[in-house]
């Protein structure tokens, strides 16, 4: 296709460039994704290889931004009870300031997806509404209802499976595949979870419990995060992208860093700059543009977009790009089973407890959170780990309790509500560049009251929960009161009915920019209870996909 | 960005200071590779923090060479390994012996002890954890080590499809 015949240009091609990418193909409208990392081939991860654990997913030149980050909080004293460590470590943050872990994300056809669990969960329906019931944060300026339809497309494309009766979030049709067995590692947390009057339910995942679209069916290896190799776990390389092209109507180009966004004179975005892999500067003029660059890059692109039209950042008539970042609000207790529960098999997150995820669930507390088994998620995968962290020693006394030990770790993994604060925000970095010569982005975090409140919670609980599963010791904690590591981000471009306190409206348009839309988690006005974002990014993507072609049509972009 | 007192010498007084320092001279011209000597030592030490039993040991399963290699490409490390050698023979010299690699069995293990337990930041201490990580990180990619755990590692092509039952039912 001729440079100038795409009627959108969509940066990245993570969960919501994808799933754009795909929606806006299915209309007939013809899409270039500018992705700034590579291609990879589900076959050149290494989990076949003997020295497998030694590998993470590959590292290839430009798989991940850089940013920075802005002055970390203090840590009060005397929170002894939210402070990660290990057995055989220790205290792993002595400093006495939060310490930065990282900004998980991945660059790369497929964006974050390629190394994402697979979870694909529908957001609470009291989370869209936080500001009316809770006066947090802001409302979603469209209901659960409305998206509701956007979610069955974007479940039956990524082929998720999932249980029935969940009493909370209505469903209009069935998951497209049945629910995953819970692991016999995840049975024991069911059994603990029941002695504690608390429900447990299998995940809803976009990894194939049966063969479904030309894709094969899991074999439980519990490595998603290292990459899928069977292309069972639905990544948007393997589902949204490939039918996006299949379609004839997508092209994706990698390798493809987009630069700038030129404003014009009449309120529209007139160009993308871009960068591909060997050094060459191009200039595209679609109709529209679709910015899907995550949480984090969205707002950088567009404040560094900044021109005499835009003066502010693009899009930045509220002052509100970058503004109201949400972190991962998180946590994990983990410890030894006296049983030989073999827990690095099954998929990544088999079984949740949603029973704390209503914003006004937790006693005291704004915003909720979910519980859920995740020993594979916190990489007790194979022997290097359990004998760095689980069994210690040295000498026959070490081999001997690799031996006692090796399969029995069980983790619980609490994720929470993160509300939008001051303090915490994306901004230009006002001395580093990236090797394009364009500034990074900075990272503002603070944790509030509230989120320290709800993390006490999320850490107490999991304990219970592990205890009453039959751990006999715990052996290791981890969480973000003193760490920074987040895998989901939020907010960044909120969606809202107000142009003065909100970047887009409701279809993740500009309020301003008639032909530029975001389509990631940057959109979000609030992060949900806990909820991994793919799926509501996804559906959000091709809800706003669909507006484009109708607007298309009305000659109305 | 701070700058080191080496740093702003290097700077402000030009090749002149490294003729009359000897320590930076000794870093740039440090061998890249460890003595046989230190090899010998290191070797005996991974043998005793991981011994043969019923499953083969960190010397058996080819760990020395890796670690050897990663101590090449890795000056810190290697300035390290030579420290902790040092400390290893001296140790056994108090003992009345020739250096580590002449201890029995029972007395290398003592000293490993001794490693493990030093302070905190000591050379000693330090030594041993990075050893160790080392170590592990190398024996345990080898599938023998994995004979006794109930492991049936690498994690594909197979998966685990018995994932709902006992882990014991696999091995």
């Amino acid at each position: 296709m001729a440079e100038q015949s795409f009627d959108v240009v969509i940066v990245g091609s993570g969960a919501g460039g994808g799933a754009a990418a795909w929606a806006l193909s299915q209309q007939r409208i013809r899409v270039l994704v500018l992705e700034a990392g590579p291609r990879y081939r589900p076959s050149e991860y290494p989990l076949d290889r003997h020295d497998w654990e030694q590998h993470q997913f590959p590292e290839r030149a430009r798989h991940k931004s850089r940013y920075t980050f802005g002055p970390m909080q203090e840590l009060a004293a005397g929170r002894d009870d939210l402070l990660s460590w290990n057995h055989i470590s220790g205290r792993a943050n002595a400093t006495g300031r939060r310490k930065v872990v990282a900004y998980h994300h991945k660059r790369g056809v497929g964006g974050s997806t390629l190394i994402f669990s697979g979870e694909a969960q529908r957001l609470h329906p009291a989370a869209m509404k936080m500001h009316s019931r809770f006066g947090a944060g802001s409302d979603w300026p469209l209901s659960y209802e409305e998206l509701e339809p956007f979610y069955c497309l974007a479940e039956r494309a990524a082929g998720v499976a999932g249980p029935a009766g969940d009493p909370v979030r209505f469903r209009s049709e069935p998951y497209p595949l049945p629910p995953h067995r819970l692991s016999y590692a995840g049975m024991k947390v069911r059994d603990g979870c029941r002695t504690l009057g608390l429900n447990w339910t299998e995940n809803s995942v976009a990894i194939l419990s049966h063969p479904f679209d030309g894709r094969p069916e899991c074999n439980y290896c519990a490595n998603c995060y290292r990459g899928c190799m069977r292309t069972d776990k639905g990544s948007a390389d393997v589902t949204f992208i490939r039918k996006a092209v299949d379609s004839g109507y997508c092209e994706i180009r990698s390798d493809s860093q987009a630069t700038r966004l030129e404003a014009g004179p009449d309120d529209r975005v007139v160009a993308v700059h871009y960068v591909d892999g060997r050094g060459g500067h191009h200039r595209l003029s679609p109709g529209t543009v679709i910015v899907a660059c995550g949480a984090v890059e969205t707002p950088r692109l567009l404040l560094a977009s900044a021109d005499r039209y835009a003066p502010d950042g693009l899009g930045n008539e509220s002052g509100q790009v970058g503004k109201n970042f949400m972190e991962t609000v998180a946590w994990s207790t983990s410890g030894i089973h006296p049983d030989p529960i073999g827990s690095y098999r099954g998929i990544a997150v088999g079984g949740v407890c949603w029973d704390f995820n209503a914003p006004d669930s937790v006693p005291e507390v704004v915003g909720g959170c979910r519980f859920c088994s995740g020993t594979p998620e916190s990489e007790l995968l194979g022997p290097i780990s359990y004998a760095q962290r689980v069994a210690g020693g040295w000498g026959r006394k070490h081999k001997d309790e690799m031996r006692r030990v090796f399969g029995r770790a069980l983790t619980i993994i609490a994720m929470g509500e993160s509300l939008p604060n001051p303090g915490s925000y994306i901004d230009l970095d006002p001395y580093e560049e990236d090797q394009l010569g364009m500034p990074v982005a900075r990272i503002n975090t603070r944790l509030a009251g509230m989120e320290i409140k709800r993390l006490e919670f999320m850490a107490r609980k999991s304990r219970e929960i592990l205890l009453a599963s039959g751990v006999e010791k715990i052996i290791e904690e981890f969480g973000t009161y003193d760490f920074f590591a987040s895998t989901h981000v939020f907010g960044t471009c909120r969606m809202g009915r107000d142009p003065e306190s909100s970047v887009l409206d409701g279809y993740g348009r500009s309020h301003r920019w008639r032909n530029l839309f975001v389509a990631d988690a940057s959109v979000f006005p609030s992060s949900g209870g806990g909820e991994s974002p793919s799926l509501t990014i996804e559906a959000l993507a091709i809800r706003t996909a669909g507006r484009i072609g109708y607007l298309a049509q009305r000659g109305e972009l | 960005m701070a700058i080191s007192r080496r740093s702003f010498l290097r700077l402000t007084l030009g090749t002149g200071l490294l003729f009359s320092s000897g320590y930076i001279l000794k870093d740039v011209f440090m061998p890249a590779q460890l003595g046989a000597g230190e090899r010998r030592t290191l070797g005996a030490y991974l043998d005793t923090l991981i011994p043969q039993d019923q499953t083969p040991g960190a010397v058996q399963l080819g760990v020395p060479e890796k670690i050897f290699h990663a101590a090449s490409e890795d000056a810190q490390y290697r300035r390290l390994v030579r420290k902790g050698c040092r400390w290893l023979d001296l140790r056994a010299r108090r003992m009345g012996r020739d250096g580590f690699t002449s201890l029995g069995e029972r007395e290398r293990e003592e000293v490993a002890e001794e490693s493990a337990g030093a302070p905190a930041g000591s050379v000693p201490r330090i030594f041993f954890e990075r050893t160790r990580a080392y170590a592990f990180f190398h024996y345990y990619a080898h599938p023998a080590s994995w004979e006794g755990l109930g492991y049936k590692g690498p994690p594909q092509p197979d998966g685990y499809p018995d994932y709902t039952k006992p882990q014991s039912l696999l091995s």
